[in-house]
């Protein structure tokens, strides 16, 4: 399993914001919501379109070009558009820096 | 009368004020609508279904969400009636509007999500943009449309508005852009139901059944008690539904059912048993330390109690009547919209037509509740459109927010859509005889027959003392 790496400081997110990082030619997007910094892939499962720009609020993200809703811990997809949940990624936080396991 | 009615106007210690909401006791007659039968071919003809889009579902006010949904510009809610979606979304300007949620390009439905943020709305198909308050933002490739080659004209492509207003903490919405407000269509009947400060309740869960029946059958269906003794027989260890006080109000109307008490058709009125004690112990009735009586007295036991501490609590008890305390206020506001509650919660239900058969219909089912001042309002469960006889159950699909004895009660009724519908399209059938406890049915289709008539409608709506014999 690969390590961790770190891919921002907590300062550099604000709440229901998110941050793009390009992780091993990944586009990842890496929230904070609720306090907790959570990474999912920037790609909607709809229409693989970025989900950067999308409203975070309570926990979930809406991509912003159709709505579609996931839920930022599990990725899992809500409503009628797609079942298929966008990918997300373990994070932690150690001494401010958000680390990501891709 | 009916024997919990005898008891409870000789009752001591009664509240005698002038209360928004009047109480029903003494009952106030309505007046007789005939004893004619009821056909069945308005449960099954698309030519009926037909005029009642054209004459109700596009000139009458209908229940959307909760207003509290919308908590910040792009906020949107999308919802659906017959053949028709409608988007609400909240501008950026801070209002809420409503529009038919139709690509101007060519007809896609423009918003497939049925509820989240946006500032803009794209269409999935070839990607014309909408802002957040209708207005066209954007065509694609507008240079391939000759059409557009003097400009693309934007006030003709902005989304076609439907009329809102707001009741209740609801939003409603209505097709008639010239429609009277929503508060003047629910008229006196309405403010009945203002002493409950609905605007302060959450929505706990809200969920949709599919179910294999003329919208109508669900209407009649919750519309009379009178079904409780054979189809629910759980629901008589607790509550009274035998012979009720109803009266119709123009063209809305409201029933009373007894919670707290059991029917006089039950043979042991007076045992504790353990469906009794399940059911009847609200979260007040714990405190009031009044717990050996009858079974049937409980609801008595009940208001004493409530009215005691009605100085120290948030519920408005100050503000209602002795029945209103207890029992459970359903009202009916025509043609679709439900709302049945105590102070402390209840539900509204909602019944939609299907898009293009009439042998199918929506059921939405809204738990709702007045939780303390200050609650902040939890997630609520996903909004799931659910079949009948598929798994989860009823419970299930309520798990933790509605108590299961009453989601066994909604199976019970959702099993009957099936057997109305397919029963009354027998050849034999000569049509419904209806008793005076099922008078809010035939009061029900024939203000439908006087909609489609034109007799009366959004703009000539009945005095709502019309039916009331006084």
């Amino acid at each position: 399993m690969s390590e961790f790496v770190t891919v921002a400081s907590t300062n550099d997110i604000e709440e229901n914001k998110a941050l793009v990082k390009n992780v091993d030619g990944m586009s990842v997007l890496v929230c904070q919501t609720g306090g907790e910094f959570l990474a999912v892939e920037n790609r909607c499962s709809h229409q693989n379109k970025p989900l950067a720009e999308g409203r975070i609020r309570n926990g979930y993200i809406f991509c912003p070009v159709h709505g579609m809703r996931f839920r930022l811990s599990t990725g899992e997809a809500i409503g009628q558009l797609t079942d298929q949940p966008i990918r997300v990624f373990e994070s932690r936080v150690v001494d401010e820096q958000i680390q990501l396991r891709i | 009368m009916a024997l919990v009615e005898r008891e409870f106007i000789a009752r001591e210690n009664q509240r005698v004020a002038d209360f928004k909401a009047p109480p029903f006791l003494p009952r106030v007659k309505s007046k007789g609508l005939g004893l004619e039968r009821l056909g069945g071919e308005r449960y099954l003809s698309q030519e009926f279904m037909r005029a009642e889009w054209e004459t109700i579902w596009t000139k009458t006010w209908q229940l959307v969400t909760r207003t509290d949904d919308f908590e910040e510009p792009g906020s949107f809610f999308v919802h659906e009636l017959g053949k028709e979606s409608f988007l609400f979304v909240m501008g950026d300007d801070g209002q809420i509007r409503g529009f038919y949620n139709v690509c101007q390009h060519r007809g896609n439905r423009l918003c497939q999500a049925e509820s989240g943020i946006l500032d803009t709305f794209t269409c999935p198909f070839h990607g014309w943009q909408w802002n957040n308050d209708g207005s066209l933002k954007s065509v694609a490739a507008p240079e391939f449309f000759r059409q557009f080659d003097g400009g693309v004209p934007a006030q003709e492509l902005g989304l076609p508005v439907v009329k809102v207003d707001f009741w209740g903490g609801w939003l409603w919405f209505n097709m008639d852009l010239e429609a009277c407000s929503v508060k003047d269509y629910l008229g006196d009947i309405g403010t009945h139901l203002e002493t409950y400060k609905f605007q302060n309740w959450h929505l706990i869960d809200y969920q949709t059944f599919e179910w294999e029946g003329n919208w109508k059958h669900a209407v009649d269906a919750f519309n009379e008690s009178y079904h409780f003794a054979a189809l629910h027989p759980d629901m008589i260890e607790f509550g009274e539904g035998h012979d009720i006080p109803i009266e119709l109000w123009g063209i809305h109307s409201r029933m009373l059912n007894y919670n707290r008490t059991v029917s006089e058709v039950v043979d042991d009125r007076d045992s504790m048993t353990e469906l009794r004690t399940h059911m009847m112990s609200g979260r007040f009735q714990q405190k009031s330390g009044e717990r050996a009586v009858a079974a049937k007295d409980m609801h008595l036991k009940e208001i004493e109690y409530r009215r005691s501490i009605e100085d120290q609590t948030y519920l408005p008890f100050k503000d209602m009547n002795d029945e209103q305390l207890v029992h459970q206020y359903h009202y009916t506001f025509f043609p679709n919209t439900t709302f049945t509650q105590t102070p402390e919660g209840g539900a509204v239900f909602r019944y939609r037509p299907h898009a293009t058969d009439p042998a199918k219909c929506y059921y939405d089912f809204f738990i709702v509740g007045h939780p303390e001042p200050g609650t902040p309002r939890t997630e609520r469960p996903p909004h799931g459109v659910h079949k009948h006889d598929e798994n989860p159950g009823y419970a299930t699909v309520f798990d933790g927010t509605f108590d299961p004895v009453l989601a066994n009660v909604l199976a019970q009724d959702g099993s009957n859509m099936v057997s109305m519908q397919a029963g009354v399209a027998s050849d034999s059938f000569k049509g419904m005889l209806l008793s005076d406890q099922e008078i809010r049915l035939r009061h029900f289709h024939k203000t439908i027959d006087d909609f489609i008539s034109g007799a009366i409608g959004t703009h000539k709506l009945l005095p709502q003392d019309h039916y009331l014999d006084r």
